[in-house]
């Protein structure tokens, strides 16, 4: 349930959000719309473990599918110098790269179906990734991970909205747990209507969560299985000013919270939300960011152990890089780079964005002031073009 | 769809020559044979005009015109009428050229993909789906098809030109519908005719729809060129489609009127008559010729309402004079045209033949070819209430042909020589034609395909190696265990993106191929990823190349240093790459007897991994198959 101080941030918020154009989205959409996020599971992204940092960043040549390479890029905590570690994951990675914390510094990653592969392996590493071991391969292109370490979830493709996954264990196959028109006929779905699932993750308790983008106006689609029953467990909105629908970009537990990203999309435009869940299911938000018209999101991940961060692409091609800090409040990072592809935070809160050119990935670092980027260093990608036609 | 080899690979242009060398040695061969006969009869007829005269069939005396000759004479023969003549003549050069230009080096691997296809790319559907047919047939049979082109279109050629009369002549000229009428719908997708922008600048409606007049004409009984109304109808018929032309030239909204228009990024581009005079200046040819293409591109894109108006006025006048059926207009027409065309021929359509993939001097020369030859059927022929012009036959020179019937001895040398010659040539059109039909009814390709990407098997001998592995079903299996069966053994990674599933598509085309003999084969395929050996990940991949369904199926797997040691001792090279892409490893199948003997040791690689690759691998592996089983 809402704040009050939440909700009457949110109607002013909305009231304030301009109109918006069509955004042009390559993945989930709900019924009424489209949003301005790319598919949640090609999304450049970062994560933190115990042993260091991980990010995952398309490279090479992008306006190609066969040019272009997801990289696994691992920084080690404490360590200044990031290094490839994709070709240890054994598959060609043109499809994309999926990738969720797996216990306190183990990695889960899945490489999306690309050309004539139509499965998605998986694979996991703990510490630096030297070492991985595979777990079953899921049926279809893959969306979202989580891990809980006793199990994992997993989103893939699927007609009619996407297909939740779940494995008991390492060794264990996957098996389907749900989709969007289940989920829509249950108990906590009905109110929602889910079109599209769009995240997943697991509760600080353990319990399996799904993200959904909501038919149903003003509806936050977050859905926990509840021993086989699914309940709502997401935010209430006010209906009316986010009439187009409300989609959930991230979900995480962190801190023993949940925290979330959500995209609202009304008739005067679209604005991201950043929410915390409380005691007692009672959650949090943060104000609406407003989005520009043609605003995209490239890029969205933690931001220190209890923030969010939001790379947006406007359609001039500028960046924006917004942080939600512990107290939801939205502030705006100096603008990185041309041609950052996503931001990693360390431990200390210490940002660095990843610029992507070609094979060629540069590090920058957030001055002290917090003002500007200094560039820190640069990985050269040994891309083999032309090795997946 | 490709063949996958390379325009001017090695191996395939190799057998093309070859190819080509080979049946001109059985031409050659039936031109000895039929110079023989034309010998021994040409002696026959002189013995027997020597032979006293009440030993002569007719009664005709020593040196005298044989009785058919005296017979035609007072029945009165007839000259070919100028008109057919021009026609026959034209047309029989013209598809003489065509054979010789399907001789390029390049024609057996790009004309399916630089010619046919292309041509049908802005087709109907169904279009495409017709020419996709004959595409396939190119593609699985590159060196006989093009092989064939050649000599059918140089025996209908040498037809055409060596029989003036008669029936023989008029098969050519329906030999020349037939074969016109595959290359119209087959090769020119119906000219394009159902494809956006249609012109006859450039080309419309295909060259090949002309040679198919030509044909018809030529095929017409005699007693159709008495007179001047096929002249009439012939200049007729094209002068309403000049005048066609003209108003579809003219039509507004086909961005004929302006020489700009608006490019893909929103800028300015040529209009349709630049654009292709440019697009034509990019193809190999003298430096004169593509400058001059380029200059006209510009002139083009900065007059093009001067030119379209031109061209309007060109065809509408044109085809205004040509239907009137007067002869005066109709020259005058005629040399317009000529001038017209001409110009079209250089400037636009860079003479049809250029680029190492030319197959024909494209529409403007034959459709000028029509129209001099209607001309000449209306000018000609005898006028309304004239009498038909006659010819005495010299004596013995033989009969002219329109009287060449019964005894062929009395006919003379002409006559015999002409029907040898006219029998030759049709041996030719058969020769290439025979067995490209054959080629067609097979659904697979040749093996020459695989080869200009593999190269040919090795025939090898030596023990294979062997290994102790488990398959996708967890079930435990050695090469020991697999005695008594031919095996084909290979290694594929399941998590490949391209070679591995192309492969196994292959090792099941293969097992069709085999049919019954199959029951005696293994298909061995061992993985070859350093990290993904999970049972699981063999059995999505079977799933994915529905290979579950195949019962002597066996994708193995094993612990990292087993599966090292079988790659290792197969000469297999595995290699984790960098940046994202997969698992580099050598593609190899190796067919071992029931003994356990490795006898064909075979490069996979399936390049460009095209129906036709897929297609011609499986046969070159069935093939190997077969001799392995036979010899064990």
């Amino acid at each position: 349930m809402c704040s009050v101080v939440g909700l009457a941030t949110l109607v002013a918020g909305g009231l304030l959000v301009p109109p918006a154009a069509a955004v042009p989205s390559a993945g989930t959409t709900n019924a009424a719309g489209q949003g301005a996020t790319s598919d949640p599971g090609r999304l450049a992204t970062s994560l933190q473990t115990a042993a260091g940092t991980w990010a995952s960043v398309p490279m090479g040549h992008l306006g190609t599918r066969l040019g272009t390479f997801w990289q696994l890029l691992y920084r080690p905590r404490g360590g200044r110098r990031w290094t490839d570690v994709v070709s240890a994951l054994g598959v060609a990675t043109n499809g994309g790269l999926v990738i969720a914390g797996s216990g306190p510094d183990g990695l889960l990653a899945a490489v999306g179906p690309s050309n004539l592969l139509r499965f998605s392996p998986v694979a996991a590493t703990t510490g630096d990734g030297r070492s991985w071991s595979v777990r079953a391969p899921l049926a279809g292109a893959v969306s979202a991970l989580a891990d809980a370490g006793t199990g994992a979830l997993a989103l893939s493709d699927a007609a009619g909205g996407g297909r939740l996954l779940a494995t008991s264990g390492p060794t264990k196959r996957w098996h389907p747990l749900a989709t969007a028109g289940s989920l829509a006929r249950s108990v906590g779905g009905r109110s929602c209507q889910p079109v599209a699932l769009t995240v997943v993750a697991y509760d600080p308790s353990g319990t399996p969560l799904v993200g959904a983008a909501c038919r149903r106006p003003g509806v936050v689609g977050i859905l926990a299985d509840e021993g086989g029953t699914w309940r709502s467990v997401g935010p209430s909105l006010a209906a009316g000013q986010w009439a187009e629908g409300v989609s959930v970009l991230r979900l995480q537990a962190a801190g023993g919270t949940l925290v979330a990203l959500l995209e609202l999309r009304g008739p005067l435009g679209s604005g991201l939300v950043a929410a915390r869940s409380g005691p007692h299911g009672a959650w949090r938000l943060s104000a609406p960011t407003r989005l520009g018209a043609g605003d995209r999101v490239v890029s969205a991940g933690p931001a220190g152990p209890e923030g969010q961060f939001v790379l947006l692409r406007t359609p001039a091609g500028a960046e924006r890089l917004l942080v939600s800090g512990p107290r939801l409040s939205w502030s705006s990072l100096p603008r990185p780079p041309p041609t950052t592809a996503t931001v990693a935070f360390g431990p200390s809160g210490a940002a660095d964005v990843l610029a992507v050119s070609g094979s060629v990935m540069t590090n920058w670092a957030l001055q002290p002031a917090g003002t500007r980027w200094r560039r820190a260093g640069a990985l050269h990608v040994g891309i083999l073009y032309g090795s997946s036609a | 769809m490709q063949s996958g080899a390379g325009a001017y690979d090695p191996t395939i242009v190799a057998a093309f020559k070859a190819a080509l060398v080979h049946q001109g040695l059985v031409v050659v061969g039936l031109l000895v044979v039929l110079a023989v006969a034309w010998r021994v009869l040409r002696l026959a007829e002189v013995r027997r005009a020597a032979a006293p005269a009440s030993a002569q069939v007719g009664g005709q005396g020593s040196g005298s015109a044989p009785a058919a000759t005296a017979a035609a004479a007072a029945a009165g023969a007839l000259p070919e009428p100028a008109g057919r003549r021009f026609l026959r003549i034209a047309f029989g050069l013209l598809w003489l050229l065509d054979g010789v230009l399907q001789g390029q080096a390049a024609m057996p691997v790009d004309m399916a993909q630089k010619v046919i296809q292309p041509a049908a790319a802005s087709s109907p559907a169904w279009v495409q789906h017709l020419v996709g047919v004959g595409v396939t047939i190119w593609s699985f049979h590159p060196v006989q098809a093009a092989a064939s082109a050649v000599w059918i279109q140089v025996g209908l050629g040498v037809l055409l030109l060596v029989a003036p009369r008669g029936r023989w002549s008029r098969l050519a000229g329906v030999v020349g519908i037939s074969w016109g009428l595959v290359v119209w719908v087959f090769g020119e997708a119906f000219g394009g005719i159902f494809a956006p922008g249609l012109s006859v600048l450039f080309g419309a409606p295909g060259a090949a729809i002309f040679y198919v007049l030509a044909g018809a004409a030529v095929a017409l009984p005699d007693r159709a060129w008495q007179g001047r109304r096929l002249g009439r109808r012939l200049l007729g018929g094209l002068g309403a489609f000049l005048l066609a032309m003209g108003v579809l030239q003219a039509w507004p909204g086909r961005g004929f009127w302006t020489g700009t228009g608006v490019g893909v990024a929103g800028g300015a581009a040529p209009g349709p008559i630049g654009a292709m005079a440019a697009q034509m200046a990019g193809v190999p040819q003298p430096q004169f010729l593509s400058s001059s293409l380029r200059a006209f591109a510009a002139f083009a894109q900065a007059h093009g309402f001067a030119v379209n108006l031109v061209v309007v006025v060109a065809l509408v006048a044109a085809g205004a004079a040509f239907l009137s059926g007067r002869p005066r207009p109709a020259r005058l027409a005629l040399a317009g045209a000529a001038v017209f065309f001409l110009a079209d021929w250089i400037l636009v359509e860079d003479l049809g033949f250029l680029g190492g993939v030319g197959t024909d001097p494209n529409g403007a020369i034959p459709l000028l070819a029509l129209l001099a030859g209607g001309y000449k059927a209306l000018t000609a022929a005898p006028g309304p209430g004239e009498p038909p012009a006659r010819v005495e036959p010299a004596p013995g020179r033989g009969v002219r042909w329109s009287a060449a019937h019964g005894d062929v001895l009395a006919l003379g040398p002409t006559y015999l020589l002409r029907s040898l010659a006219a029998v030759a040539a049709l041996g030719v059109v058969l020769l290439g034609a025979v067995p490209m039909a054959v080629a067609s009814a097979s659904p697979n390709a040749d093996p020459i395909v695989a080869q200009a990407v593999d190269g040919t098997p090795a025939a090898t001998t030596f023990p294979a190696p062997g290994f102790h592995l488990v398959d996708q079903a967890g079930h435990a299996v050695s090469l020991t265990g697999l005695r008594g069966k031919t095996l084909v053994v290979t290694f594929l990674d399941p998590v490949c993106t391209s070679d591995c599933p192309l492969i196994a598509q292959e090792l099941r085309r293969t097992d069709v191929l085999l049919g019954r003999a199959a029951a005696r084969v293994e298909l061995v395929a061992i993985d070859v990823n350093p990290l993904y050996e999970a049972r699981p990940y063999l059995v999505a991949f079977d799933r994915q190349e529905r290979l579950d369904r195949l019962p002597n199926w066996r994708f193995l797997t094993g612990g990292s240093s087993q599966l090292a040691r079988v790659w290792n001792a197969y000469g297999i090279e595995v290699e984790r790459t960098t940046g994202g892409a997969m698992v580099a490893h050598t593609d190899l199948a190796f067919v071992v007897d029931a003994r356990g003997q490795v006898r064909w040791t075979l490069d996979a690689t399936p390049g460009a991994g095209t129906p036709a690759t897929q297609s011609s691998f499986a046969v070159t592996l069935a093939d190997a198959v077969r001799q392995t089983l036979g010899s064990s």
